[in-house]
């Protein structure tokens, strides 16, 4: 009896126009709405905390007979540490060293820091080789125009003079370089996307500073050297620059040498959990108005006539959405494969987490939906449930970041006002399960899922008294 | 001490018509007052025998429904006595009896995104029927309900009158003795009523025992074994249809149909007819034919005034029976006796 309730309440539930409105398409809408929205989220002047792992090697290189001597790792820290907020002494960043990605994921993850800034091993080469590239086309262009200017003028010493210098310049024609430096952090924080944003602006002028540097020692080098007259124009040099380099945003948990997205992707890469568990609670929105429906359309009163006990009513009916849950994470994560935001899949032990925490989720949502409409109608029930979990849907999900003042400490733990809403160890789990499998073991995940499982045991026990009495009883 | 199917029932006789039948449903002197001061049910008594159908016939508002409700369960009467199946009514619904008795309410009850077979497994099963059981109700039932063609359907893409027949379909899943019904055959076409009359019918072949509840008239008269009428909560009569007719209207009544009926044309009728009985239901008046010359005379007095569209001589029915018994219209309009 109760595998033909779970079955056919699920069948009930995924044929209906309300399940695919409530519970797939507005959290697709949000996410929309709230991704558009997440960009503009960031104000805040004060430092954020940072992490800096250089891994640059030093090195020398001449300029004629001069010899310089190139650390542009160490020289970004120090270009960083200096920067400050437009108009204001607040510097933007409080850099720490860190040793390596992993523990720099490990403190973004803890938030302890907002995010790091990794330098690879070639940084400076492939800066200085930038900046020989950057000469080579400005100047190259330049010195030509020059050189035929001399020649129409009838001056052949001046022309040649021009000519070997563009000469000079040919060794520096096939430089390659490859500039990408890499932030890891959290999309979800918003110090992280920030931090990031001005990690843009902070390469974007050092690499401009260090380019022109180059240019100006280079073209004093030629003028010394052939005797000719540079007027170096550079005032296209900032866009040039900013187009030829790229700082890769490396989510935490992602894959190795992730590769450039958009902020609205790597934004919703780390809120896939949080669309899960929003969609899951919106479907506390199509419980209570198909349990309504079995109400005002008398299918409660009939199967009170019927052999099935209302234990076995609610438990079908809870185990069935728990299957929903299941059902519509796995749509909302199909699509969340197909647009990029899940890379990485973690072992059995980490899906199995997932799936629990899902299904525990869905009955959650299920048995609080039926203590409400067990106290009131069905058509406010469907009102109050509305009001109440659509924001808090929103909250859960986490579009965008909100105050969670620390209630207390139980056992090391830090339990905050989020920590309360039941909901929460499901996203958490989701997080550590689904995105951060690399970074958690299975086991880590256990605690939130033990905590879900208890909230379920609580909410089911409380809706088994309140709706078989409210709905269900037969009278004697 | 009778038997009835495999079960012993005492002191449940009743002489019908030199038969002895059993009475399933015995309803005793109940009362039931909502909130203290509305009495919808006025000292109600009757009962109905196994293997019958019992129509509880009155107008919107008579009592029909509260009346279902006490016998289902849903509503405790506030005085008087219920026996289903020889069982007082508290027994009844805390034992497994109350699986012999099945309730149709007027709406109809299914889950509208499951299909017409998965309603009936679904039903099916919450009676913990086994698999083949099921199969071969749902079988059986698709069948006497012509609902085959259309089993893999969701019930909500049916017809009106499809969704009736599945209603009652799934409260047979449980194979009841008793049947009730609630208005079975409001809002339906006379087609489809005629189909789902016809399908009451063959139950009552296969020996069910059928209490339904009505204010169509048509449906009554073609399905009914006895009838009770129920008026403002009271009963006013219980019997066959034919006995109920020949008492109270005869088997024939004469309707005259005025443009406008006046209390001074009313009187003039009056003045006519004497010792014959008449009642009044918006322009027209009824009167019992019990004498020839009556039908002469009203169509003498047709020929002397415009005023009478129609005089017409016909079989009584059962609404003129209740428009007898009291004075009112089966539809609600006013009447008088």
């Amino acid at each position: 009896m109760l595998f033909k309730i779970v079955k056919y309440k699920f069948l009930s539930v995924i044929r209906s126009k309300e399940f695919y409105i409530y519970i797939i398409g507005i959290p697709l809408v949000f996410m929309i709405i709230y991704g558009a929205m997440s960009s503009y989220a960031y104000s805040s002047v004060e430092p954020m905390k940072i992490g800096f792992i250089n891994n640059d090697t030093p090195l020398s290189y001449s300029i004629g007979n001069s010899t310089y001597n190139a650390y542009f790792g160490n020289d970004f820290y120090t270009y960083m540490s200096a920067l400050t907020y437009e108009n204001s002494s607040v510097k933007i960043f409080d850099i720490v060293n860190i040793s390596s990605k992993e523990q720099a994921e490990k403190m973004a993850v803890r938030l302890e820091i907002a995010g790091a800034v990794y330098i690879p091993e070639n940084f400076s080469e492939s800066l200085l080789n930038f900046s020989k590239a950057m000469t080579y086309n400005i100047l190259m262009s330049m010195l030509g125009a020059k050189a035929n200017e001399a020649y129409e003028k009838g001056d052949y010493d001046l022309g040649s003079r021009y000519s070997q210098a563009m000469g000079n310049l040919s060794s520096f024609a096939n430089v390659s370089y490859r500039l990408r430096i890499c932030f890891i952090g959290d999309p979800t924080s918003s110090n992280a996307m920030t931090s990031y944003e001005y990690l843009w602006k902070a390469m974007i002028n050092f690499a401009y500073q260090q380019v022109d540097s180059f240019l100006k020692e280079y073209s004093n080098y030629l003028s010394d050297t052939y005797n000719i007259t540079i007027n170096l124009n550079s005032t296209n040099l900032s866009t040039d620059v900013s187009n030829m380099f790229s700082i890769d945003f490396e989510v935490i948990g992602g894959r190795a040498g992730a590769v450039k997205e958009t902020f609205i992707q790597m934004y919703f890469s780390v809120l896939v959990p949080g669309q899960l568990v929003q969609s899951i609670i919106l479907g506390s929105i199509t419980v209570v108005i198909l349990v309504g429906y079995d109400i005002e359309h008398k299918i409660l009163t009939r199967l009170k006539l019927t052999r099935v006990t209302a234990p076995e009513y609610i438990s079908g009916t809870l185990v069935a959405w728990s299957f929903i849950a299941l059902f519509q994470s796995g749509i909302l994560l199909a699509i969340a494969f197909a647009l990029g935001y899940v890379r990485v899949i973690g072992t059995i032990a980490h899906i199995v987490i997932a799936v629990i925490a899902l299904a525990m989720a869905g009955i959650l949502t299920a048995a609080i939906s039926l203590i409400i409409v067990s106290f009131v109608s069905e058509k406010v029930a469907t009102h109050l449930v509305m009001i109440i979990f659509v924001p808090l849907s929103l909250f859960i999900a986490g579009y965008f970041p909100i105050p969670n003042p620390t209630i207390c400490s139980f056992m090391g733990t830090t339990i905050t006002v989020l920590d309360l809403l039941p909901w929460r160890a499901a996203v958490i789990a989701l997080r550590k399960s689904l995105m951060l499998p690399n970074i958690y073991s299975a086991a880590e995940a256990t605690p939130e899922v033990l905590m879900l499982v208890l909230w379920t045991i609580l909410y089911s026990a409380i809706s088994f008294v309140a709706f078989s009495k409210a709905r269900l009883k037969r009278r004697e | 001490m009778i038997v009835f199917g495999s079960k012993i029932y005492a002191g449940l006789c009743e002489v019908s018509i030199g038969m002895r039948k059993s009475v399933t449903i015995k309803v005793d002197n109940v009362t039931k007052i909502y909130n203290g001061n509305v009495t919808a049910l006025d000292k109600v008594s009757l009962e109905v025998y196994s293997g019958e159908i019992f129509t509880l016939l009155g107008p919107n508002g008579a009592g029909k429904t509260t009346l279902i409700k006490i016998l289902t369960g849903e509503l405790k009467p506030t005085q008087g006595e219920v026996l289903i199946l020889g069982t007082s009514h508290k027994e009844f619904l805390k034992s497994d009896m109350r699986f012999r008795v099945s309730y149709v309410p007027q709406e109809n009850i299914f889950w509208g995104n499951l299909t017409v077979e998965e309603n009936l497994d679904f039903i099916g099963s919450m009676y913990r029927l086994t698999k083949r059981e099921l199969k071969e109700k749902i079988r059986f039932l698709l069948e006497e309900f012509d609902l085959v063609d259309v089993r893999k359907r969701l019930a909500s893409k049916l017809s009106g009158g499809m969704k009736r027949k599945l209603t009652i379909a799934m409260s047979l899943m449980n194979d009841p003795e008793i049947l009730i019904l609630d208005e079975p055959t409001a809002g339906l076409d006379p087609r489809t009523r005629a189909s789902l009359i016809a399908s009451l019918e063959k139950l009552r072949e296969f020996g069910k025992t059928i209490f339904l509840t009505t204010h169509i008239v048509e449906s009554a008269e073609r399905i009914s074994d006895r009838v009770a009428i129920i008026n403002k909560g009271r009963i006013v009569a219980v019997d066959t249809i034919d006995n109920l007719k020949r008492k109270h209207c005869g088997e024939e009544v004469v309707e005259i149909l005025y443009k406008q009926l006046t209390q001074e044309a009313l009187e003039t009728i009056k003045a006519i007819v004497k010792e014959e009985r008449i009642a009044t239901a918006g322009d027209k008046v009824i009167i019992t034919q019990q004498h020839s010359n009556v039908i002469e005379e009203l169509l003498k007095l047709k020929s002397r005034t415009k005023d009478i569209l129609a005089v017409i001589l016909r079989k009584s029915t059962l609404e003129d029976t209740f428009l007898f018994i009291t004075g009112e219209t089966l539809r609600g309009g006013e009447g008088a006796v």
